[in-house]
């Protein structure tokens, strides 16, 4: 797992407000925890914490923090949640954990799919990923990148569960019957109505005619459904 | 059409649609969305247009997620009536959608194709809204 180095500074002032003027001065808030320590209140470079994210390990790494104005300098930390405005999808707020490289943690790893399965290849299937993260626990140090996962060899109806898994250097913790990911039978889209009435034009008016009282009795019937 | 198989209160109130939607403003289920860029109700034709035309255009495969569903009786006084009276009769059911919420998730597609298949049902909805690509699927 790769280590990234990160410089964060204290934040003395608690709550929305002095959160929103650190979001206004190109800061991002978080706060640092860990086992058996008082929470630790901090503010981030939001250009410094963007580049941390986006490098190739993603979210998941190990962060030196280099604490400004802190007892304790030098934290090794993982990042456990990020907060997005739904809209802006800027960075709102980061938890980070304080970790000890000795004591094993709980992280979750993502599942990477390896290969296109004969189901979907021959047989027009789908994929369907139901579970794309798996809990696992050991050390920081071991903490894998991704679980790999093979599917060239299934078909439609096939699937895989969390048992089918193999990590070097970690437990699984998840629910080993979960299921990870299904093959699924092709769906097949009905011909628009449109194109099957082909045969003489004065039907098509009348065709329409008829889709659309169609259309409106079924709402003329849910008038009457609700009841107290 | 979406609708509720049955409800508790006939009518309600209009409400108001403050600020953006915090729930369901996430990919949860497929690799592609659309999400909703502006406040709006959302009637069920507008969700059933919107659906129509992602599958039609996606043809085979892929699994379409709706995120949203219509629970909110919308009424309407008949023409040429006097105020009063009472409230109007139930005529439709709309989604209250806010900035934010994702409203359809589609899987097991490329992403030409979702991308394509979501601006078609972008054309049906009456509001803005923005292509999404869930994280680590590029």
């Amino acid at each position: 797992m790769a280590t990234v180095e990160l410089k964060v500074k204290t934040r003395e002032e608690k709550g929305k407000g002095s959160a929103r003027k650190a979001r206004a001065a190109g800061f991002v808030p978080a706060v640092l925890y860990g086992e058996g320590e008082e929470p630790q209140t901090l503010v981030i470079d939001g250009k410094d914490f963007y580049t941390v994210v986006h490098t190739t390990a993603g979210e998941n790494v190990i962060l030196d923090l280099k604490i400004e104005g802190a007892k304790q300098a030098e934290v090794k930390a993982i990042i456990r949640e990020i907060q997005f405005h739904p809209v802006r999808r800027e960075i709102l707020h980061v938890d980070f954990q304080h970790i000890s490289m000795t004591k094993e943690i709980t992280v979750s790893v993502p599942i990477k799919i390896v290969g296109e399965s004969i189901g979907v290849k021959t047989n027009d299937g789908i994929l369907e990923v139901i579970l794309r993260e798996v809990e696992v626990e050991c050390l920081p140090a071991n903490i894998p990148d991704g679980i790999e996962i093979d599917v060239t060899e299934l078909d439609i109806g096939h699937s895989l569960q969390v048992k089918d898994l193999h990590v070097e250097n970690a437990r699984i913790i998840s629910d080993m019957d979960a299921t990870l990911l299904t093959i699924g039978a092709p769906t097949v889209v009905e011909e628009p109505k449109v194109e099957v009435a082909e045969e003489g034009e004065e039907e098509k008016p009348a065709e329409e005619g008829a889709e659309e009282k169609k259309e409106g009795e079924p709402e003329a019937k849910k008038e009457e459904k609700p009841e107290k | 059409m979406l609708s509720p198989k049955r409800v508790k209160y006939r009518k309600q109130q209009k409400g108001r649609m403050r600020g953006a939607a915090w729930r369901g403003s996430s990919i949860d289920f497929g690799e592609y969305a659309l999400q909703a860029l502006e406040p709006a109700w959302i009637t069920s034709r507008q969700i059933e247009a919107a659906r129509v035309a992602i599958t039609r255009h996606v043809k085979r495969g892929g699994k379409l997620w709706v995120r949203v569903f219509p629970d909110k009786p919308v009424t309407f006084k008949p023409a040429e009536t006097r105020m009063g009276k009472g409230k109007g009769n139930p005529e439709y059911f709309v989604a209250v959608v806010k900035p934010g919420r994702i409203l359809f998730e589609l899987a097991g597609v490329n992403e030409a194709v979702a991308k394509e298949s979501m601006a078609l049902a972008a054309r049906k909805l009456p509001i803005k809204t923005r292509f999404m690509v869930r994280e680590g699927v590029r």
